[in-house]
């Protein structure tokens, strides 16, 4: 493997040395190596410092991802403790970073801990967390709350 | 940096990426967020990218007093089955928003077929999601199988038919995408037997306990009905049987399916399971469970079972006589 070392600069100019195949992992990065590859520093645009520190952790823990049972396993441990740092808004913004800087690993990762976090939110929790805007009338709203499912979800709802 | 994200921050594609991972009982819930949400939940593209991302849950459901019912099983001290929570059905045509009483209810593919005598609905309990469908006026019961159409995605027809002990079926399908009955040219050359009230629903195919008189032993096999190819094939039970005390038929984790039989002069009763069906062309059968029941215990004909080979676990539902 190559020892070369690449230099990633973030929006808000933190800088960050890293090896090339940690680097690489960031697709964005190997596709900008692939075409011109005398390139040892980097500037990332979208992404702020403390998002791209987090992907890097990422990025060098699953660098040599072998293929054995053990280490699968071990690498999943670490995913999940890892995903357990972070609230909800960081996750959101890891997701963006994860989606410019295209790391395909994290992407899913953190869409699934996303998932399983707002699984159980109310409608207000996720239109808060989202900023998404309740566009239904209360007519309309309590036209689909009422529609034929979980008769008892509202009831049985576990409160995140 | 910033605190708040706006969902115009979060493109399109990566809100799908995350809301196709939600499990599907949550998505109703989901569903009242925004009208964009809502709408995202119907779309045939997110809905093939849920079946394929969204972690898969088993849903254990019973019909309880005309209306489904969440199922809870409990292994502790006498181990015991409980309806835990009821599925609301609100009737189509009720002006006061009154349940729809549910005669006969079958599954395919977590979604659910209900009857009662004058109407039919397919039912998503999860997305809420309902199709109200006018009975074939000469058909008794209903099945619900999905096939690819010509396009390969997946859709759903259903097949209506006379009934059990008929040498003559009439048999009618109705393409959910088309709304209309067309009857069906084919026979399935043998008779519907009941040992269970419905047939089962798994993979493409709905399969029901017959016999063929015509047959020198009049063994029972199973039948099942192909919903791509409109045709029935014959499936031989583990045994070679002409009738059995007891005979039930189950899906298990919706990749086998699995019988309990008890045959007659026997105290014995034993639950088989086939292999994964569809992968290979012969399907063969085990047995995972064996029991002696005490003569005074009898097991009604119409019982339900599960399997579930995973968690070594098999629950059923029997009436005593003393």
């Amino acid at each position: 493997m190559s020892s070369n070392k690449i230099v990633l600069t973030s929006s808000d100019g933190e800088s960050f040395e890293v090896e090339e195949v940690v680097a690489r992992k960031l697709q964005i990065v190997g596709h900008m190596l692939e075409d011109d590859c005398v390139i040892n520093e980097i500037p990332l645009q979208n992404v702020t410092g403390d998002i791209l520190s987090m992907v890097i952790e990422y990025c060098k823990t699953h660098v040599d991802e072998e293929e054995s049972e053990e280490a699968q396993t071990k690498l999943k441990t670490w995913d999940e403790e890892f995903m357990k740092k972070f609230d909800i808004k960081t996750l959101l913004q890891i997701i963006l970073a994860a989606n410019y800087l295209n790391v395909k690993g994290l992407l899913d990762l953190v869409s699934q801990t996303i998932a399983d976090t707002i699984k159980d939110y109310t409608p207000e929790q996720i239109r808060e967390v989202f900023g998404v805007e309740n566009d239904y009338t209360e007519e309309e709203e309590a036209e689909v709350r009422k529609e034929n499912a979980w008769a008892f979800d509202e009831a049985d709802t576990p409160k995140p | 940096m910033r605190n708040t994200l706006v969902m115009s921050d979060l493109p399109g594609d990566l809100l799908e990426e995350i809301l196709c991972r939600v499990p599907a009982t949550s998505l109703k819930q989901l569903r009242s967020t925004c009208k964009q949400w809502n709408n995202l939940f119907k779309n045939g593209r997110f809905i093939r990218k849920h079946l394929d991302k969204a972690p898969k849950q088993f849903l254990n459901l019973m019909l309880n007093e005309s209306r489904v019912c969440s199922m809870s099983v409990s292994f502790h001290g006498i181990p015991s089955v409980e309806a835990t929570g009821e599925l609301k059905l609100i009737d189509s045509v009720s002006s006061l928003e009154d349940q729809f009483e549910i005669s006969q209810v079958s599954h395919c593919d977590g979604l659910l077929l209900c009857t009662d005598d004058t109407r039919i609905v397919v039912w998503n309990p999860c997305t809420g999601q309902t199709r109200w469908i006018e009975p074939n006026n000469r058909c008794y019961y209903y099945a619900l199988g999905s096939y690819q159409d010509k396009s390969y995605s997946n859709s759903y027809k259903i097949l209506g038919y006379s009934g059990y002990g008929f040498k003559n079926q009439e048999l009618a399908i109705y393409e959910i995408n088309s709304h209309s009955w067309r009857f069906l040219d084919v026979t399935c050359d043998c008779i519907l037997q009941r040992y269970t009230d419905y047939g089962v629903s798994l993979k493409g195919n709905t399969y029901w306990f017959a016999s063929d008189e015509k047959e020198k032993n009049h063994n029972v096999f199973l039948v099942s009905f192909d919903y791509t190819t409109e045709r029935f094939r014959r499936l031989r039970l583990p045994y070679q049987c002409p009738d059995y005390k007891t005979a039930s038929l189950s899906v298990v984790r919706e990749d086998k399916l699995s019988v309990l039989l008890q045959r007659d002069n026997t105290s014995r009763t034993e639950i088989w399971v086939t292999s994964k069906i569809g992968e290979t062309k012969v399907v063969s059968w085990s047995m995972v469970l064996a029991v002696d029941f005490p003569s005074e215990l009898f097991i009604c004909s119409g019982i339900s079972f599960l399997v579930d080979a995973e968690k070594k676990v098999v629950v059923y539902v029997l009436f005593t006589i003393i």
